[in-house]
Order: structure tokens, then sequence, then C-alpha cells
């Protein structure tokens, strides 16, 4: 009696470890199906898509840096405001180059790892553009730049790099017909810091300058050097003008130190100096009377910016530099992402580099040509006068 | 450049180069004078300076920010030097005290403090940073130097600026010679420098002594602060470290430990530099201190006047 029962019980528990052994394999096998479904999904609808930035946030450069990011987050408010795109949320992944190659690098590969990240907007110093560049060109990744002006950085027929902004040896050449057309300076003294992007300008100009007959002396600095009179007094006393093709803190500090060695000329600068506080509130009211060439026309006189002024300004503070270029920037980035329709790296790269005739705040028209160049360089001059920048001439060359 | 150009620039080379040099000796007397009595190089000295620099923009942006109709230099200099001295010893003395007496009260190697000194260093670089902010700070210095203010004797320019620049340093120099020969301190801080045992004994309180070194040697370096702020009219937080070894340089050239030897140094250093922009390209500005630097310590470790050292030094 008692083994039989034993018996019966013993069977009906193996039964049912049967049953919950059979049971557990199904529920396996089915939080697997749901798990595999789950990854399907997610890779075809991403919850969200993100352009990335890339510039200094910190170290000397951090103010114009600060502004581009500023600029792109606003361009991707404005398009989450009117829905996103792809029906995915746009959200701005931020990485620092500090301006400099290695941390460009750094930067690159921090933002190519995201695998939301469509596209960039990347870059006011070449020296980090271009080996950052390289690093996008690896991953299909479109890059356009606000300000990395070298030409190398489009010369090198990568597929990925764009740029909003005109060339060196379009700012270089309208510098030189500026300085002896306009200034009608027949001897000039051009100083570069000896890095890329600076450098390349400075080159560029000296070729224009000789070629429209002026005399020219070069001068090298070293980038954040504070006492520049001894060379400065090496400068001969009877240049007419000079070119300080060099960023705003240099700048200011050759206005400020050009009287004590006995020179009473103007400067010529470069986009780097088109700094309110850097150059001309730094040099104390000596970059007065000074030029400075820059890449896009006074926003403020532009009619198609004037939202664009009015909402970052509220927002930001006053616009400075390259704010308007790096929104630009974003908007054609994600113009094409929308035209493109998927999230797809490469489909994207060629769509931004078939950007054609594209209206946005510039008050020109944007087409990229086969390099990645902006179609047509267009430089804008400006005075300054009472401390402030004031556009004074448009220069096209070729 | 030929020969004639030459010529024209050298005199206007030389003044600047002078300048720069004496405010080089100047930030040098802070590494030579605790060199000379502990035997440790205080690295955290630039540091100080940077401080120096910082109080100075300080306190001449507060000045202009309350819009004063008199805004002279023979006022408004003092003023910036007295706060950024002070402010620089407090900072020097409290370093000793914190980072460096805890260690060599304990006997511990000479290498420790150096290493204490480096760790202060960068400490107090961050935490100006961090403070301040990374960005330049603009001394204005047009508005307390006009750029008119300038003499021209034969083609060399001569601001005011320069001017000011060396005659307060060679004053804050000359003041220091006196104090260091002339009065019973001085001797004292000799005495300590030459043997600190038998000084004790001999009834000077050398712990006294050693922060009172401590205190003229950062109220010296924030006074050089003050005045690389005025001449460079940018500072920022890393402005401590080249100037730190370049006075240091200046030291190791005049002969460190040498009060007078820093002066020279210093000098020297400036003038080299000076024609090393001229005649080389301005980007090896530091090579050619740094050549000075390996140069004088293969050829003459003791440096130009060079310390007769004492027995208990020489290791």
């Amino acid at each position: 009696m008692f083994y039989a029962l034993r018996f019966t019980v013993l069977k009906a528990m193996k039964k049912i470890q049967n049953s919950l052994r059979i049971l557990r394999i199904l529920v396996l096998a089915l939080s697997f199906l749901v798990q595999m479904t789950l990854v399907l999904e997610t890779s075809y609808a991403a919850e969200v898509i993100k352009i990335a930035v890339g510039v200094p946030l910190t170290g000397p450069l951090a103010k114009q840096g600060q502004e581009v990011a500023n600029a792109v987050k606003l361009a991707a408010e404005e398009w989450n405001e009117r829905g996103g795109v792809l029906g995915a949320k746009i959200e701005v992944l931020e990485a620092d180059d500090q301006g400099n190659p290695q941390m460009g690098v750094t930067a690159a590969e921090k933002i190519i790892a995201d695998p939301a990240v469509m596209g960039v907007v990347y870059g006011i110093t070449s020296v980090t553009c271009i080996p950052a560049s390289e690093k996008f060109e690896a991953a299909n990744l479109v890059m356009i730049s606000p300000g990395c002006t070298n030409p190398k950085v489009t010369d090198r027929g990568l597929k990925v790099v764009n740029r909003v902004c005109a060339r060196d040896d379009a700012q270089g050449p309208a510098g030189a017909i500026f300085a002896v057309e306009e200034l009608k300076a027949k001897k000039i003294a051009i100083f570069d810091d000896g890095t890329t992007g600076p450098r390349g300008a400075a080159d560029e100009f000296e070729k224009k300058a000789k070629e429209l007959g002026a005399q020219t002396f070069r001068f090298v600095i070293k980038a954040g050097d504070k006492d520049l009179r001894s060379i400065l007094g090496t400068v001969p006393k009877d240049v007419q003008v000079i070119y300080a093709s060099l960023w705003s803190p240099e700048a200011s500090l050759m206005a400020k130190q050009l009287p004590e060695v006995g020179l009473d000329v103007r400067m010529i600068g470069p986009d780097g100096q088109f700094e309110p506080v850097d150059y001309i509130q730094a040099s104390g009211g000596a970059a007065e009377g000074n030029y400075v060439s820059f890449l896009a026309p006074d926003m403020r006189k532009v009619p198609e910016a004037a939202e664009f002024v009015k909402k970052f300004e509220a927002k930001y503070g006053p616009l400075s530099s390259y704010g308007p270029l790096a929104y630009e920037a974003a908007n054609i980035i994600l113009t094409a992402l929308q035209k493109v329709g998927k999230a797809d790296r490469a489909a994207i790269r060629d769509a931004v580099r078939a950007t054609k005739d594209y209206k946005g705040i510039l008050g020109v028209p944007i087409s990229f040509d086969e390099k990645g160049d902006v179609a047509g360089g267009v430089i804008y001059f400006y005075q300054v006068k009472n401390n402030a920048f004031e556009q004074v001439k448009t220069i096209v060359v070729k | 450049m030929n020969f004639e150009q030459t010529l024209q620039i050298l005199p206007q080379q030389l003044v600047f180069g002078f300048a720069l040099g004496s405010v080089y000796g100047l930030i040098a007397l802070g590494y030579t004078m605790v060199y000379g009595i502990l035997f440790m190089i205080n690295f955290a000295h630039g540091e100080v300076f940077m401080i120096g620099a910082y109080l100075g923009w300080g306190v001449l942006t507060w000045l202009l920010s309350l819009k004063l109709s008199f805004l002279h230099p023979i006022w408004v200099l003092p003023l910036l030097l007295g706060i950024a001295m002070l402010g620089s010893a407090f900072v020097g003395v409290t370093l000793e005290f914190l980072a460096y007496r805890p260690l060599y009260k304990r006997g511990a190697s000479r290498l420790a403090p150096l290493i204490s000194a480096i760790g202060a260093s960068i400490f107090l670089q961050n935490a100006v940073m961090l403070t301040q902010g990374a960005r330049m700070k603009v001394y204005s210095s047009r508005l307390l130097f006009p750029p008119s203010w300038r003499i021209q004797v034969g083609g060399v320019n001569i601001s005011a600026i320069v001017i000011v620049i060396t005659l307060v340093s060679l004053g804050i120099m000359i003041g220091l010679y006196y104090l260091v020969h002339r009065t019973t301190l001085g001797r004292a801080m000799r005495a300590v420098a030459e043997d600190r045992e038998m000084a004790s004994s001999m009834g000077i309180p050398i712990n006294r002594i050693i922060s009172l070194t401590f205190l003229i040697g950062s109220a010296l370096g924030g006074a050089a602060g003050v005045l690389i702020g005025i001449y460079y009219t940018q500072i920022d937080f890393f402005m401590g470290y080249s100037a730190g070894l370049k006075a240091f340089t200046a030291a190791v050239l005049g002969g460190i430990g040498n009060i007078q030897g820093a002066m020279i140094g210093g000098l020297t250093l400036g003038i080299i530099e000076s024609l090393g922009v001229t005649f080389l390209n301005p980007a090896y500005r530091d090579v050619v201190t740094f050549v000075v630097l390996i140069l004088t310590l293969i050829f003459k470790p003791t440096g130009l006047l060079g310390e007769t050292l004492a027995e208990w030094k020489k290791i």
C-alpha cells in the first residue's frame, strides 16, 4: 500500500518535471524570439538621430567653438520643434578638439563610435580638420566645416569633407587685392604664426601681392608669444600695411605693440580676428582702423538671417564669428538626411555633396563643387570703427 | 639682412632685451634666495609669479570699473605692485609652511621638497584656471601708459612702459641688495645659508628666517608678475611655467644661490633672447634660452659669478 502510493507519487512528480522542462524550453525559445524582434526593431527605427559638433570647447579658441556648438544646437532645436527628422528627435553630440590635432582625432573617434551620429559640423582650425577628416572618411560620416580654410582640407579629394567657408587661397588673395588696390600699398609686411591655417593664408597673400606688383617682407612669430616687440623692431619702417595672418590674441598684441617700435600702420587680418572681445576689446583701442576679412557678410544686413540672429542672440548672447556658418552647415546636413530618408551614413555623405542652390541664411545660394568647396568664394572686408566691425568692401576672387 | 640694417635695429633690440631681462632677474631672485638657504629649487615660484600677475590684473580691472577720472600710474602702479607683492608673499609663505616645511623638518631627502614643489605648481595652476577661467586676461596697460608716452633717441623708440619696468625692477633689486648686505636681517639670512646648524646655535631663529626668505622671494615674484602683465598686456594661468623656467635659467646662468648673479643672469638672458629673435626666427626664442641653460650647465655649472659653496652643500 505504502509502496504503491510512493510509486504513483514518484510517477506523478516525474511527469510534472517533464512538463516543466518542456515549459522551460518553450519559455526560453519565446523570450529569444521576443529579443530577436526587439533587436530587429531597434535597427530599423532609431529613436534618436544625432548630429555631432567637433570644435574647441576649452582653451584659447573656446569662445568661437562654443558659438559653433550653440548654433548647431539651435538648428537641432528648430528641427525638433517641426517634428524632428525621419520621425526621430535630433540630439547634438558635442566633442572638444581643443584646436589640437591629437584631440581632434580623439574627438572624431568619439563621434564615429556613436552609431546614431549621421553628420558632423566639424572644425574651425585647419590643423584639426585635416587629421579628423581622415577618420570620418573611413567611417563614411559626412562633415561640414564652418571655418577650416586651408586648401588642403578639401584638396585631398575626400568624399566626406565639405565646407561652407571660403578657402585660404580665396581669403589670402582677396586680402592682397584689398591691400594693393584699395589701400594702395606698395610695401607690405606679412606675418604668420607658423601653423597650417595662418601660414596658408599668408603664402597665398604673398603670391597675389607680388603678382600685383607689391614688395613683401615675410615674418614668422610663435603662437602664444606675448612679446612681439623684438620681431616688430626688425620690420622696415617704410611698410605701408601689415598683413597679420594670426589669431586674435596675437593680433591684438601686435596692434598694441606696433606704436612702441614706432610703426604707425594699419593691419589686415583673416577671419580668425573677427572677434569683438578677443581682438577689438583686448587691443584696448589699438585695433581701431584695422581691417579684417571674413567669410560671411554682416548678418544684421542679410534679410534672410534676421530671424536666426534674433533667436540666437536671445538665447546665447551676441553673435560674433562662426555661428551663422555653423547653423547653415547643420541645416544642410539635416536637409540631406531628410532627402535620403534613412539613417545611412554613406548615402547622406553623397547627398550633402550633391547640395545645389541651398537657400539658407547666408544670403547666397550654397552649392558644393566636386571637392566640397562652396562654388565661388566671396570675401567680405570689415574695418574696426568705434570698437565694432563695419563692413567696408566685398571682394570676389577670380 | 645686411650689416647696416642690423646696426640700425640693434640698439632697439638691446632696449627690449634689457627691459625683459630685468624682469627675469626679479623672478630669478626668488629661485636663487630659496636655493641659497634650503638648497632646493622652488618650482612653484613661477606660479607665485602668475598669481601676482592675476592680483595686479584684478586690482587694475577694479580700478578701471570705478571710472575714476584721475588714473595716473604714479599712484596706480605702486598700488598694483603693493597688493600683488602682499598676496604673492602670503602664497609663498603658505606654500613653504604647507608643502616644504613638513618635509625638511622630518629630514626627508632633498628630492622630496622638489617633487612637492612640482605638485604645488600643478595645484596652483589648476586652481587659478578653475576659479578664473582658461581664457587670457587683458591688462589695460594703454590706459595707464598711453602709447604716445615715448621718447625717441636716434631711431630707438623707448616707451614709458619699458622705462618704468626697467627702473622698477632695478630699484627693487638694489633694495634687496641693500637688505641682504647691509642689515641684520640680511646677515642672518646669509648666516643661515652658510651653515644652518651653526647659525642656529648662535641664536638665529632658523624657521623664521626661512619663512622670511620665502616672503621676500615671493613678493619679488609678485612684483615681476605685475610688471610682465603690464609689458605683455595679456596673462593666462599657464604663464608661470615658461617664465619660471626662463628665470630658473637666468638664476643658473648667474650662479644659483648668488643674488647679484641672478640679476646679472636675468639681464644677460633677456639680451641674448632679444638678439636671438633678431637674428634667428622668433619661433626659436625658447630654444635660445634653453641652449644657454645647457651650455652653462656643461661648461660653467657654477654660473657667471659662481657661488662659493659651503662644505655641506658640496654633495
